[in-house]
């Protein structure tokens, strides 16, 4: 099964889902701002990454993970991305997940001013505290995904 | 194979690619087309199947937004994950003059409730494009098939 955590830029709540669902982040405490630069891809995203769907890895019943920088795309990018799969007829499922819901001004604002307007140090410190606020919400999605996961692969049994 | 037509949206100019490329709108009547500026097909984000040529190739159309470039490299990077290739689905983007103004005036439309078929003002703009959609769509069917 592929997964797809999905969000604007595809480089802070989608890549930080990500590597919650693969156990790079712990669940049970909310990571230090150095924990979470080191995730692969995290605010390290340019212009040319939107549209990307990058892969981030596999977790332990076999799902390749991934992430992607919608823009302003919505809810619309989840049934653009599972059409496409029934449309190619593959076997295999598709989830996308849209992390803006857990994402937060302060997320916003510094992911903004640090990929978009390159106003890196405070832009990056702003979005690792908005990102650390909104750790438990974004862990609360992962676990929903990997539910969601789990029925779907029982449903194909 | 499968050929996909993106634009903003999948009721417009891509649903009019669609149709060229079927060989469908003889008499350049655009309101004859089935699903014509009809937002309500448009709304879910599925993509919408027109029909298939001879040769076997089904066609449909997709609206994806202002985002169009961006929308393609994700469907391509889609479709290299689920193991297909360019033989199995080809990714077009219908782009025009105007475009912006077209899209934003029909989803503008859409939204006060005028969903079900297309606004005079952008059937008019879109006839006129009719010539340039033509030549594009037969160039790319020579690529497609030469």
């Amino acid at each position: 099964m592929i997964i797809i955590y999905h969000c604007y830029g595809g480089s802070h709540s989608s890549v930080t889902a990500a590597a919650i669902h693969l156990g790079l982040l712990g669940k049970n405490r909310i990571p230090e701002a150095d924990e979470l630069m080191a995730i692969p891809y995290f605010d390290k995203t340019v212009n040319g990454d939107f549209g990307h769907i990058r892969f981030m890895g596999v977790d332990e019943y076999n799902n390749r993970i991934y992430v992607l920088g919608k823009k302003a795309l919505g809810d619309r990018c989840n049934n653009i991305l599972v059409g496409i799969n029934e449309l190619l007829n593959s076997s295999e499922k598709v989830i996308p997940v849209n992390t803006m819901t857990s994402v937060n001004w302060l997320m916003k604002l510094g992911g903004f001013g640090s990929r978009r307007l390159g106003i890196v140090w405070p832009g990056r410190n702003l979005v690792s505290y908005g990102t650390r606020k909104a750790y438990f919400d974004l862990v609360n999605l992962v676990e929903i995904t990997r539910l969601k996961a789990i029925q779907v692969e029982e449903m194909a049994i | 194979m499968k050929v996909l037509f993106i634009a903003p949206t999948a009721v417009h100019q891509a649903l009019i690619a669609g149709n060229i490329f079927l060989g469908r709108i003889p008499d350049d009547n655009l309101n004859h087309i089935n699903d014509f500026g009809d937002m309500r097909a448009d709304a879910t984000g599925m993509p919408l199947f027109i029909g298939i040529d001879k040769n076997g190739t089904e066609v449909y159309t997709l609206g994806v937004g202002s985002e169009m470039d961006m929308l393609k490299k994700a469907i391509e990077d889609l479709r290299y994950i689920l193991d297909y290739t360019e033989e199995d689905l080809v990714v077009y983007p219908i782009e025009i003059k105007g475009e912006p103004f077209l899209s934003l005036w029909a989803k503008l439309l859409a939204q006060l409730g005028w969903d079900y078929e297309s606004p005079s003002i952008v059937t008019k703009a879109l006839k006129q494009r009719l010539p340039e959609l033509r030549t594009t769509i037969e160039n790319f069917k020579n690529q497609l098939y030469n």
